[in-house]
């Protein structure tokens, strides 16, 4: 049924976002690449859907590869690669992708994709 | 040049130099399989190390063999290739043992092998020197089940008190998502003092322990209630002398458990590979407080019966 009464509660979800910018004043990019350098992978877990409105698509995609990888989802992951690598990134981003590109493929024992990947990065 | 090779580092440039001589070889091989048709239970043993082995048949051999999530992939000794006619492809590459020593091996593809009722076929095994395998001169570890089969089991239950090892049919599900993996390291979530640490999860170590970034968390209770001293441990490297806290009863939250581990070493200098990042490795004195620890790889977490 459609009311005109306000929506609070889909307010406040877009307000979260904001409120949690301003008690915590890293970027959402910046927040998640740091859990991710210090390898704690469950926070970053948890921001990526805490900032999940915030983010580009393309690092909402990155991100979402090198978690899935951590969290044993290689076949997600190297699909997210694959539409990741379909924006326009620097070198390192893609090298990163690469990298876990050829962890989710050996995994997978995809080793034909693995030697792919390798002559790619070397 | 490369536009990606300046962007890596001299150490993983190695690595994936290296490891890509494997990988090519094994390019036209069928990707290993697995048949789990039903729930299967296989009797399990901890050898004088403290590693667990299983049988593993392949024809009509049967051999024990090492189950180690963190091994990278199985592997076995040239003589014990020979043996199970594993087929030992033309290629050598460079692999770091347990010992820490880099050492030149092959790569192998055994057609099949029964884990009890299951079959796994095209199983991928590292080929190294007998001589490598030895350790503190008298143990020697020839034959391992490494992550990539175990993984491809997607649910194991280790039961260390009836001493077996159960694959269900089907991998179970959980509301805990407590398990990750770094590489091919196994990750623990575990609740302490109202914060959830993040810990290595090796279940072939007997006891757990604790690694700097745990003392420098907690340094000034810790200097204030214990007395730094040494401990001398054995590995399959050798003998190992580390200055060492011994902390008592510390209390963990594990899988929606408690856990009290009457004492463990808390590691003041150790510099590994992951002592910088997590706060102490799992062993077996926490998992081994209940009957039975659940460690799926599907919806990756970690349960206790």
């Amino acid at each position: 049924m459609k009311t005109n009464r306000p929506n609070y509660l889909k307010r406040f979800a877009l307000l979260f976002p904001i409120l949690i910018l301003a008690i915590f004043p890293q970027t959402p990019d910046a927040n998640i690449q740091s859990l991710i350098d210090r390898k704690e992978y469950f926070k970053a877990k948890d921001s990526l859907v805490v900032y999940a409105e915030m983010l580009s698509v393309e690092k909402s995609l990155y991100f979402g590869a090198i978690l899935d990888n951590v969290f044993n989802r290689p076949n997600i992951s190297n699909e997210k690669i694959r539409h990741c690598l379909e924006f326009q990134l620097s070198d390192t981003l893609v090298a990163e992708l690469l990298k876990t590109k050829l962890n989710n493929d050996i995994r997978m024992n995809d080793f034909k994709a693995a030697t792919a990947v390798t002559d790619t990065l070397l | 040049m490369n536009r990606y090779i300046a962007l890596l580092d001299s150490v993983t440039r190695t690595d994936i130099a290296n490891d890509g001589i494997a990988w090519r070889a094994l390019a036209s091989n069928p990707s290993t399989t697995v048949d789990i048709s039903r729930e299967t239970t296989i009797s399990m043993k901890k050898d004088i190390v403290g590693l667990l082995r299983i049988p593993v048949r392949f024809e009509k051999k049967n051999m024990k063999f090492v189950f180690d999530t963190g091994a990278n992939l199985s592997l076995v000794s040239e003589k014990t290739a020979r043996k199970l006619g594993v087929k030992v492809l033309p290629i050598e590459f460079h692999v770091q043992g347990a010992t820490g020593r880099v050492v030149k091996s092959k790569i192998g593809v055994a057609d099949e092998i029964r884990l009890g009722d299951i079959v796994v076929k095209n199983v991928v095994f590292i080929v190294m020197p007998d001589k490598e395998l030895r350790f503190l001169g008298f143990y020697k570890i020839n034959e391992i089940i490494g992550f990539p089969v175990i993984n491809q089991l997607k649910e194991i239950r280790l039961n260390y008190a009836e001493n077996t090892l159960t694959i269900p049919a089907a991998p179970t599900n959980s509301e805990e998502k407590n398990f990750a993996m770094e590489g091919l390291m196994p990750l623990i979530e575990i609740g302490h003092r109202n914060e959830w640490l993040v810990f290595t999860f090796d279940t072939g170590a007997n006891s757990t322990s604790l690694y700097p970034k745990y003392y420098e968390k907690y340094a000034a209770e810790i200097d204030s209630t214990y007395k730094l001293g040494n401990i001398i441990s054995g590995s399959a490297g050798g003998m190992e002398k580390n200055r060492a806290y011994k902390l008592t009863n510390v209390q963990m939250r594990i899988a929606g458990r408690d856990v009290v581990l009457p004492e463990v070493s808390l590691l003041k200098d150790v510099q590994t590979e992951h002592s910088k990042y997590f706060f102490g490795n799992l062993g077996q004195d926490a998992i081994k407080q209940f009957k039975t620890v659940i460690i799926n790889f599907d919806k990756m977490f970690v349960a206790f019966e």
